[in-house]
Formats: structure tokens, sequence, C-alpha cells
């Protein structure tokens, strides 16, 4: 089974958990938050807001600094940031830590002026360069009190966001980029009304200004990413729709003819440029991506029903990318039993993924943080904190650096020698044994990605970069596809046909897939069936103990 | 997560067709799993007039567990805490997969009506409605005045 926060405790069942390291947060809640520290006669108070240390200064003296009305010194929330931000990247043990940082910034943004406070700072000290930086402005999102629309109006005529500002030649890269991902964060928590009221003409200029190629990539990615999340709400995304199909040839167009770009920015761009082609704001005269895509020597991809649901993938099923709060998880399409295998994977943003392998019983528990690694069934690495993850234990690596864009993660599974074996740009780790004591077969390639992270597959049809020097098969060599297994169809049109679909009379009343066939002993109630059944402890209408289940038919 | 169990496209189907009086509760476009729910305050309760956003996300395994639920909207309930999580039993232990998204966000629904500060999630809340309960109830209407109302 894998391993699950403690399901019974009333305090914290009901939170959304969204992010690798919040397993550890909720330990903390359950202890410490619902205690006495969240009451409020305690309220935030300017003495009792904790200073860490400031290890690096990220914004020079002289900078350009959007100012806001002081409720507690700007620098101090400086502070909370950097240091939740190196919390991230440290933090590896569920147990140990607390994130006071998490705590301090989510008292203060319980008020407007706070939450105000917060932003800007996120905005002015997130640097550009730290591959965490564009998730933890989404953890300290999901962790703050949501903004009334009047706040995020006011936070967006604060930094003077206008077609203007976009299109100014010398704007600071950084704080730019962290204001996309900020309305990227707004527009995933406010979806509705809120949304649409704050998705101003104005606000609505800036992102779309950002929309060229002559831009730097990284403002232009997050740009495409906040359009993107303002458009779940549906009038936010005929809105946008209509004022890209204003411009003589439509922005996405373009830049998604970087998908293949040897840039990884770029790359990335066009990739969220063309899964929003696909799944978002579609042109009728557009085929849509699955359709063109030459597939004929691609006989393994990542499987498009196998996978949690905000993990985004390429026409060609071999490319992912995550863009939710959420830990996303998928599986490939074939299986290996025995023998030795070796697939590559290169990677494109350098942040937080977990890849490498998993059985069928691996559980993709998203939205509790918990992915490939993260159970007894699956062995996984992670370069960036290079850990390699199995039963959810980090076990840390020295000898090489963290991944970088561009580098080549090999990953090897010898079933008959049981042993693992992953590799970075051809320098081997230490093989791993531990996960062969309880599972001898079934594997699949898999992965999981944090927020924003994306990297590409090659099961092998192409060369591998960096081919282990013992006998190994490639998935490709072996794997088989029918062309309908081939299409990864967007994931509107597959919810689509799934709702054409009709229930039959006698199905499970539980779950409405098989035919119900069991009736529970000694109450009586039927209507379930036996899958479901084998599933319950107690009746589902009346509660009384199941002592017996009789099949309709005998 | 293979396909999507037709209980829960039943279920959204019957929602979308039959909404209960009170309450929105919308799929997300790109995830199915995921509801997008709007509680409108009970009269004669102290939350009235209020419109209170949720989350709602049924787990992979759902129906054989609860939804998961938590309020948006800062609510002043002896129920609901800070981070909107709601104390209610049908969420937790006394959960049967008999019941479906509609029962759950009438049970919510119930109660904002009914206030319970002896099973208290928000101590501090439940402490004042059990020993000033008119200032309790003052302080709901701020809130919800404050956090629940547009304009």
């Amino acid at each position: 089974m894998p391993l699950k926060p403690d399901s019974e405790d009333k305090n914290y069942t009901c939170v959304f958990f969204r992010n690798p390291f919040v397993i550890f947060w909720a330990r903390y809640e359950k202890t410490t938050v619902m205690g006495a520290c969240w009451c409020k006669d305690k309220a935030p108070d300017q003495r009792e807001v904790y200073m860490p240390p400031l290890a690096t200064a990220y914004h020079a003296a002289g900078e350009p600094r959007t100012r806001v009305i002081k409720v507690i010194d700007s620098i101090v929330v400086d502070r909370l940031v950097l240091e939740m931000l190196s919390l991230i990247a440290s933090f590896v043990d569920n147990d140990e830590e607390s994130p006071v940082p998490l705590v301090k910034l989510h008292v203060i943004a319980d008020k407007e002026e706070g939450w105000i406070q917060v932003v800007t700072s996120l905005v002015n000290v997130i640097p550009l360069e730290d591959p965490l930086g564009p998730s933890a402005i989404t953890i300290v999102f999901d962790d703050c009190p949501l903004p009334s629309k009047e706040s995020v109006i006011k936070l967006t005529q604060l930094f003077r966001l206008s077609k203007q500002r976009a299109a100014e030649a010398n704007l600071n890269v950084r704080m730019e980029r962290n204001i996309c991902v900020v309305l990227g964060c707004i527009a995933e928590k406010l979806a509705g009304p809120n949304s649409v009221a704050v998705l101003t003409e104005d606000t609505l200029d800036y992102m779309l200004t950002f929309l060229i190629t002559q831009r730097e990539p990284c403002i232009v990615l997050f740009a495409l990413i906040a359009l993107e999340k303002f458009a779940h709400t549906t009038e936010n995304k005929l809105t946008i729709k209509k004022r890209l199909e204003r411009e003589t040839e439509n922005p996405l167009l373009i830049l998604e003819q970087m998908a293949n770009s040897e840039d990884n920015m770029w790359r990335q761009v066009g990739f969220c440029a063309q899964w929003a082609l696909d799944n978002m704001f579609t042109i009728e005269e557009r085929k849509l991506s699955y359709e063109t895509v030459d597939m004929s020597n691609i006989n393994v991809i990542l499987n498009s029903q196998d996978v949690s649901e905000y993990l985004k993938i390429s026409c060609n099923g071999l490319e992912a990318r995550c863009d939710s709060y959420s830990f996303e998880s998928v599986r490939c399409t074939f299986q290996v039993d025995d023998g030795c295998w070796y697939y590559e994977c290169v990677i494109v943003t350098p942040g937080v993924m977990q890849i490498g392998w998993a059985t069928k019983n691996s559980h993709f528990l998203n939205h509790e943080g918990y992915g490939i690694g993260d159970d007894l069934y699956s062995l996984s690495y992670d370069g960036c904190r290079r850990l390699i993850w199995y039963k959810a234990k980090p076990s840390s690596i020295t000898v090489i650096p963290e991944w970088q864009p561009g580098d080549v993660l090999g990953c090897l599974i010898d079933l008959d020698a049981r042993e693992a074996i992953f590799s970075v740009n051809g320098h081997s780790l230490p093989p791993c044994r531990e996960i062969f004591e309880t599972t001898r077969q079934g594997f699949f390639a898999a992965a999981s990605f944090m927020a924003f992270q994306q990297c590409r597959f090659n099961f092998g049809h192409e060369p591998f970069k960096h081919p282990p020097n013992r006998t190994f098969i490639s998935f490709n060599e072996h794997g088989y596809l029918t062309e309908d297994q081939k299409k990864v169809v967007p994931r509107r049109i597959y919810l689509e046909q799934l709702r054409c679909s009709s229930v039959k009379e006698d199905s499970c009343t539980l779950c409405f897939d098989d035919t119900a066939c069991c009736i529970l002993e000694p109450c009586s109630h039927r209507g379930f069936c036996s899958l479901c059944t084998s599933q319950l402890k107690e009746c589902p209408m009346c509660r009384a103990a199941i002592l017996n289940v009789r099949r309709e038919d005998t | 997560m293979a396909a999507l169990p037709r209980r829960i496209i039943k279920e959204t189907q019957r929602l979308m067709q039959e909404p209960v009086p009170g309450i929105s509760a919308v799929p997300s476009e790109t995830n199915a799993r995921y509801f997008h729910v709007i509680v409108t305050g009970p009269e004669d309760s102290p939350f009235e007039g209020g419109l209170f956003k949720l989350e709602l996300f049924l787990p992979e395994d759902y129906p054989m567990s609860a939804p998961k639920v938590r309020f948006i909207t800062k609510i002043y309930h002896p129920n609901i805490d800070r981070l909107g999580r709601i104390c209610l039993d049908i969420l937790k232990d006394k959960w049967s997969p008999a019941l479906q998204i509609r029962t759950v966000l009438l049970s919510i629904q119930a109660l904002l009506s009914a206030p319970n500060p002896d099973d208290p999630l928000a101590n501090d809340v439940a402490e004042l409605w059990k020993v000033n309960e008119s200032e309790a109830i003052r302080n709901a209407k701020e809130w919800t005045r404050r956090y629940a109302m547009d304009n």
C-alpha cells in the first residue's frame, strides 16, 4: 500500500495536499497549527515575526522596487520568502522540519495589505535562476488565504500591468517572469466570476504582449501559462480566444513552432503553445497535433490512460509537462518482466522530477504529493535534489552535480541481476537492489513532475546518447501499439467520448461500471458488483456488518 | 488513474441537469474529478446573503473513500477552520459509498444552518460560540459580509 497521511485524523483529512513536501506540512499543522497558535488573540504582530538570517540579497540596492503600504518591514517578508525557497530545496525528510516561514507568510497574508505585501515580495525576490522559484510561488499561493478580487485589482494597478509595461525594452526579466507566475496562481485560485472580474483589459494586454519570439522565453512561457489558467473559466477563454484571433497571425501558431527547439526554454514555450492550441484555444481550420504527427517508428509512448489528471503529454506521447500544483505522474505503455532494459530521458527543466520505474501497484496520489519512488512498488531518481527515492525514503547522491537542462538521465533495469542503475550523462550511480526484494516483474518506465517541470523520453526510437555497457534491449524494439493506441487524444475529447457512453439498467449502483450481482447478508441489500463488494466492510445502505456475500445467480 | 468511472460521469450529469437549490457544483473543464462549488448561505443563519466558494475533489478510490472538500471563502464557523477544512462525520468515518456529491453538499449546507460548537474544529470560534453566542453570531455575520458578499 502507498503511504498515506493518517486519514483517520479529523484535523486534516480535508486539506488538499499538492506538493511533494506537503506531508510534512500536514504533520506540522496537526501538531501545531491546530493548537493555540492560530487563535485570534494571537494575531500577527511585528514583534512576533521570526527573522531568519538573510543568506543572499537577491535584489541589488539600486534596482527598482515596487513599494506598498507597510504593515511589516518588507525586508522581513523578503527574508521569509527566501527562507521558504531554501526550505523547499533542502526539504527531504517528512518528519524533521517545520515550515515556520510558510506559517508566518500565511499570517501576514491574512490581511489585504499583508497579502499584497507577500505577493510583492515574491515578485521582487524570487531569483530567476533558482529551478524551484516558480514552484515556490505556487506553494505560497496555495497556502495563503484566498485574495478578494479587490486585492487582486489593487495589485495589478500597483504593478501598473499594461501593454506599455510589457512592451518596455529594458524590463526586469525576473520581476516580469514572477508577475506572470503570480497571475497564473491568481487565475487558478479565483476560477469563476472573480477570475473574469480580475482579467481586466490592461492585465490581458500585459500577458498577450509577451507572446512574441523577440521576448525572453521565460517571460513568454509564464505569460502563456497564466493565460491558460485564466481560460479555465469559460468566459475568459472566449475573451482570450477572440483576442488571439484578432491578431494578423495567431501568436500561438508562431510559438508552437518552437516545440522541437534545441533551446530548452523555447522548447517549453512551444510545448505549452501546442498544448493550448489542442486543448484550450482551438482554431477551426487547424488540425489537432495528434492527427498530423508522424508516429511511424514509435512503438512505446507515455500512456495517456495511465496518468494523473493534470499532466500534459505531447502529441507524440514522448514528452510530458506539469503546470499544476499537484505532483503529477505517468507510466509508459510497455511492461517489462525479465531481461535487461534501458531508456533515456532528456531533462528539459532542472526542477524536481522523480523518474524511474513503477509497477501497476504504485498509485498516483498526486494531490497527496506522492509519486514514483514513494511506495514499495516504484523507484526513482530526482536529479534536482540528487536523491534516489524508494518507499518515500531518499538516499542522497553526492558524486554528480544537480541535473541541468539538456542532461540525459539513463534508466537501466536488469531483472535477471535484480538491479536498477540510474546514470546522468553516462555517469552511473550506485545500483539499487532493495525494490527487487518485494517486486520482480511488471515494471513500466514512469515519472512524477512538480509544477512547471518537463522532460522527454527516448524509449529507443532514436539512438541512445549514453548506452550502458552491458547487453540490453530497448522498449521500442519490442513494443507494439495499434493506430488507435498511438493517438494522444486531448483530454476534453476523451471526456466527451466518455460522457456519450450510456449506463446499463442492471449496473452496480456504486460504480455503474460492472453488473450488479451481489447480495449482502444478513441485511439483504443488493445492487453491487463483486469488485465494489470486495472493498466493503459494511453495507453502504444500512451500515450493517457484511457477514456473507451471495451471488444473485446462485 | 485509469479511465474515469461511470459513477462520476453520471453524478456530474445529474448535478448539471437537476442542480441542488442554493448550491452550484461545476466540474473543472480539464479535470472531471475537481469541482468548483458555490454554496449560498442558508436563510435565517448568520451566513445568509453570503456566497461561499468551496473546492471538491474526488480521490482516486472514490466512491470507496469520501470526496475531499474545503471552503475557499473564509468563514466564521465552529466546525470549519482557518484553512477551510470541515469537521463533518460523513466526510470521515461515517462515509458510505452510497452517499454522493449532492448529499455531501447538502450536509455542508445544513452544517451552516446548524453549527455544532460541541464538536469543534476551530477551537477559538467554538469557545466563543459556547460562552457568548450572540457575539459569535455577530462575528459570523461580519465575516460573511466581509468575505462572502461581492461588493
